[in-house]
């Protein structure tokens, strides 16, 4: 249900995407750091769900309030002539490999103790 | 707790809504920026440009006058070289024409004395002569066609001729001189003058002017030898 939830908005997304008029360049770096923000919270989400502590509400304010919030830090980067959105990108995209390491060694955990509970069960049949 | 979820579905279905939205709209900035690069730069790249290519017309520009000033600079002294040229020419032209290296045309008196039965012409009857017309201002100076300048010699040789200049000459003698005619022959017929005493001692000697005299170049080489230039 949720996944085919996440695919439809992914395709009406993409559609309204394209057909948006096009934003003027100087505005593309705002876009880009907002992105990663919200993939990471994203990868987020999905880490929490698997340790199983998913928090809905903290998902979606991450996800915002990340977003604003790193637009905001580049936008007073701009304004200081500082490149503080490298400092965003450098953390969000940390915390996404983070991220990506916990799933990882999730699903690779739960594969090995599938093929351990499959060899103990053969072991018990041949028994 | 059923409505809940349903909340929770569509709220997700709504964020990935608007990350692949916000996604693909990057995508085709970025796409499309490549494409048409200085139409979309940034501002700050834009102004950085222009301060880039003021610079660099700033620059330019003070090449350019630099060089502008440097080929007048150039100019100036090529008229300065081409009116000292000129003004060296000028002199050497003078310089040739006072040491008689060239052929001379101008107004002027021509003399001729000649011998006869009661006198003959001595070389110190010529030297007076030229005197005076160096005196009267003459400018060039001939007897019988042979230059006379600062250097002449003018001697008297015992078989009754004249050496002028290495030249054995003999009578008649004609004088040409160049100067202001009027001036030369004043200065010879005054009263008690060259051509009156010479009349008076028995010289045949005759005066007449000229409005186009030609005087030859000294055609004798001049060697420096102990001169040190």
């Amino acid at each position: 249900m949720i996944i085919l939830a996440i695919c439809i908005g992914c395709v009406l997304g993409a559609i309204i995407g394209i057909n948006l008029p096009m934003i003027p360049y100087s505005y593309s770096s705002y876009l880009a750091i907002s992105i990663v923000a919200a993939l990471d919270s994203v990868l987020g989400g999905i880490t929490s769900t698997l340790n199983g502590k998913f928090n809905f509400k903290i998902f979606v304010s991450g996800f915002f309030g990340n977003a604003i919030l790193s637009i905001l830090l580049t936008y007073l980067g701009e304004k200081l002539n500082v490149d503080i959105y490298v400092g965003a990108v450098v953390v969000f995209v940390g915390r996404m490999f983070n991220n990506l390491g916990m799933i990882r060694r999730y699903y690779i955990d739960k594969w090995s103790n599938k093929k351990s509970e499959e060899k103990i069960s053969t072991e018990n049949k041949a028994k | 707790m059923k409505k809940e979820k349903e909340i929770m579905t569509i709220t997700i279905a709504l964020i990935s809504a608007v990350l692949a939205c916000v996604l693909f709209m990057q995508f085709k900035i970025v796409k499309e920026t490549n494409i048409e690069q200085i139409e979309d730069m940034r501002e700050d790249e834009l102004k950085q440009a222009i301060a880039d290519w003021k610079e660099k017309y700033k620059d330019a520009s003070q090449k350019l006058e630099d060089t502008n000033q440097k080929i007048e600079e150039y100019v100036d002294k090529l008229q300065d070289d081409e009116e000292i040229n000129e003004l060296v020419k000028k002199e050497l032209e003078e310089a040739k024409v006072n040491f008689g290296l060239t052929d001379v045309t101008g107004e002027g008196i021509i003399v001729t004395l000649e011998d006869n039965e009661e006198k003959i012409v001595d070389a110190d009857d010529l030297l007076e002569l030229i005197n005076e017309l160096r005196n009267a201002d003459s400018e060039a100076i001939s007897i019988n066609g042979v230059r006379v300048t600062n250097m002449t010699d003018i001697a008297y040789l015992s078989d009754g001729t004249i050496l002028v200049e290495h030249n054995k000459i003999s009578s008649p003698y004609t004088i040409k001189a160049i100067g202001d005619r009027t001036y030369l022959k004043s200065a010879l017929t005054i009263k008690n003058g060259y051509y009156d005493l010479k009349q008076k001692e028995g010289y045949d000697i005759q005066l007449e002017e000229d409005n186009n005299i030609k005087i030859n170049k000294n055609k004798s080489d001049i060697n420096l030898r102990y001169i040190e230039l």
